[in-house]
Parts: structure tokens; sequence; C-alpha cells
């Protein structure tokens, strides 16, 4: 994984004087750092611990400017190379959404709700809203508050609209033995938060904001860490309210990976909405492919657990 | 082009590996991709279901699978449907 930064980083090989690493003004890469009170002997095992702790920072340091640097030099292209894809295949007209007299619903690629579903997304919608705005929304906003390195991006999306709740209703009710209050119970992301980081302190942070979500009283429901996916790239998780049961999704990226997730995004929806032609399928998912593979892992995220595991 | 097809299971909070909510299948043919669900109308229907998963959507867990133990859980599928009518 990133965060091995070869043989030099073994204890047997740390120089014997290195000392703190919390102190954000390092010696020179590899250099031991010098000036601690003679008097205070370090142990042995505290100074190699405290060393490859430091060559980490460091070798994450310089990992994540690489990596933004990649990201930042293949943006432009990826973004010229989508704007042409547009005009060879140019989104179809969609449908407007619609609700029919009998109450019922009818959505994008005909998808259909009986009134009864109808009404229970739509109430879901609404009880939705209120919590995100009394309960959920606060309490995340919190958590931000809690370390100024890393934000909520993109707060305006927290609601899914509805009509996008309904669609992803409908997909999950085709499944055999789905009811809708199951089918309303595993669509997460009706409230939907992400939490950006810079790439060197993206493992601490996610694991740190996972405990400050918890401790805002959320049950982590799940939680994948989608770092080695082809298609898309980061940490997603799914939250329970327990007062309620209401659910939320916080995703964590760094900056780099929202962007690839934002930049793909168009072509995501292009292919959900199953009316692309197959040979705009494969151009769709290989420029998929290729903009997250430009991400660079950042470094620790393999401490990232999934849960359960 | 002959026809190739990948077998999921889709495994949700209310099944398990065991026992799996249902099955999606991936054709890939020369006229492209297509998913599809066998759904609980006990036909094979276009699903973005397993898409979604590939994008981040983490409701649904999908683990390929072999043609016989596809078969296997569509013919369960069927069994409890004629049960229930």
């Amino acid at each position: 994984m990133a965060i091995d930064s070869g043989d030099a980083d073994a204890p047997d090989a740390a120089p014997a004087p290195a000392r703190s690493v919390e102190g954000h003004d390092p010696p020179e890469r590899g250099e031991p750092e010098h000036g601690h009170p003679a008097d205070a002997p370090i142990p042995r095992g505290q100074q190699i611990a405290e060393h490859v702790r430091y060559r980490e920072t460091v070798e994450a340091s310089y990992q994540s400017a690489e990596a933004r640097d990649a990201w930042a030099a293949a943006a432009p292209a990826l973004r010229a190379e989508w704007e042409a894809h547009k005009q060879r295949y140019p989104d179809r007209e969609h449908a407007p959404s619609t609700t029919l007299p009998d109450g019922g619903w009818v959505g994008d690629g005909n998808r259909r709700l009986s009134p009864e579903q109808n009404a229970e997304a739509a109430k879901c919608a609404a009880d939705l809203r209120d919590e995100a705005i009394e309960r959920i929304g606060p309490a995340m906003e919190r958590v931000e508050a809690a370390d100024p390195g890393r934000r909520l991006a993109g707060q305006e999306h927290m609601l899914k609209g509805e009509d996008r709740l309904k669609e992803k209703m409908a997909d999950e009710l085709r499944a055999p033995g789905v009811t809708v209050r199951h089918a309303l119970d595993k669509i997460a992301d009706g409230v939907r938060f992400t939490l950006e980081y810079q790439a060197e302190d993206y493992a601490e942070g996610v694991l740190a904001d996972v405990g400050r979500i918890t401790a805002e009283g959320f049950q982590l429901i799940k939680l994948k860490n989608l770092w080695h996916a082809e298609q898309y790239k980061g940490v997603n998780s799914q939250w329970r309210v327990p007062e309620t049961g209401t659910r939320c999704e916080v995703q964590f990226h760094t900056a780099e990976s929202l962007e690839a997730k934002e930049l793909t995004h168009e072509a995501y929806e292009r292919i959900r909405g199953g009316t692309s032609s197959p040979a705009e399928d494969s151009e769709l998912e290989d420029f998929q492919r290729r903009a997250n593979g430009l991400l660079v892992i950042p470094p620790g995220t393999d401490r990232i657990r999934d849960f359960p595991e | 082009m002959a026809d190739k097809i990948a077998y999921y299971a889709m495994i949700d909070e209310d099944s398990s590996r065991d026992q799996p909510r249902t099955v999606l299948r991936r054709i890939e043919s020369a006229q492209g991709r297509a998913d599809e669900l066998f759904s609980r109308d006990l036909e094979w229907e276009a699903s973005p279901l397993l898409h979604r998963a590939e994008h981040g959507d983490i409701s649904n867990d999908f683990v390929e699978i072999a043609e016989a133990e596809a078969e296997q859980i569509v013919a369960r599928i069927r069994a409890s449907a004629a049960d229930e009518q």
C-alpha cells in the first residue's frame, strides 16, 4: 500500500536520535531531528517509533503533492474530452416525471410507483427534509467545525431530489421480496454529506471523523473503502439516527477524488439512465475508468477498514 | 462475438451470501453491455443496481458467482413465489 516507504523505514535502519513529529517544522528529509534537552533521554523504542512516523509523514506529503500535480495536469484534458463526447453524443431529452391521476408516479426510464408507493415515498422525502434540517445537518456542521483542515463539500446537495429518491425506490422494488419500507430504508443517500480532505491528511482525518460522527450519536451501518474500485474512488458510509431510524450517507473524499467523481458524474448518469447506445456506453465506461485511474491512493488508506468487515 | 455472461449474487441487509436477495447478470456482446436482474415478476429485466454499486452506492453488495449457483438462486426464488401463491 501507499504508506509503505521501503526498507529504509524499517526500525532496524532508523537512526537513534529521532524525536517528535508533532511540530510541523521537520528537519531535512531523512535527517533525524536534534536539539532536545540532554537531560531528558528518550527511550530507544520511542525514538524509532517517532522516526518511523516522521518518515511516513514526509513520504505522505511527497506522495500527496505528486498526486495533486498528476491530477491537475490531467484534469483539463479530461474536461475537454468530456465536452467533445457531449458534442458527439448529444444528451437525449429526459421525459419529466409525472404524478398520475390515480396518485401513481412515472419517472425517467418508465420507472413506476403505485399510488400507495408514491405516497409513502413522498412522505419519506418530507420527513428526510425535516430531519436533515433539524438534526443531521447541524450535527455534521459540528463535526466539520472540529477540524479546520477539511470541509463539508456540496452542502447544497444535502437532500436527494424527490424524483431521484422515487427512481431509486422503483429500482430497488424490482428485486424479489423487497417491500416499500425496505426499499426506503435501503436508500441512505436521501440525506448525504461529503467531507473533503487534503490527501496527506486523508486517512487520519477519515478515521477521526468516523469517531466524531459516532460521538454525535449516529450508528454506523456500513462503511466501504472503495479506493481500489475501478470507476469510483473514495470511502462511503451509511449511518442511522437511532431515535428515528433515519439513514444518511457520508462520503469521504480527497479534493482530487471528489473532482473525479464530479467530472464523471454525467457519464455515470447517462449509463444509469439506460438510454445511451452500446457504443456510447463503452466510451463512457472507458472515460470513467481512465479518470479514476489517474487518482493516487492517499497514504495510509489501507487502515480504513470496511464495516462490517 | 459470442455473448459473455457474468452472474452476481445481490446481497442486502436482509439477505446473505447463502441466501442472496436475487441474481444480476451482465451480458457483453457485440452490441454492447446489458445488466439484468431476476425480478419480482420472475423475469430478467434491465437494472441499474450493479452499475450504481460500481459507482459508490453501497446499499447492495454484489458477488460474482458461477452460472450453476445463479441457476440455483433463480430456482429458489421461483419456488418461493410458487409457495406464496
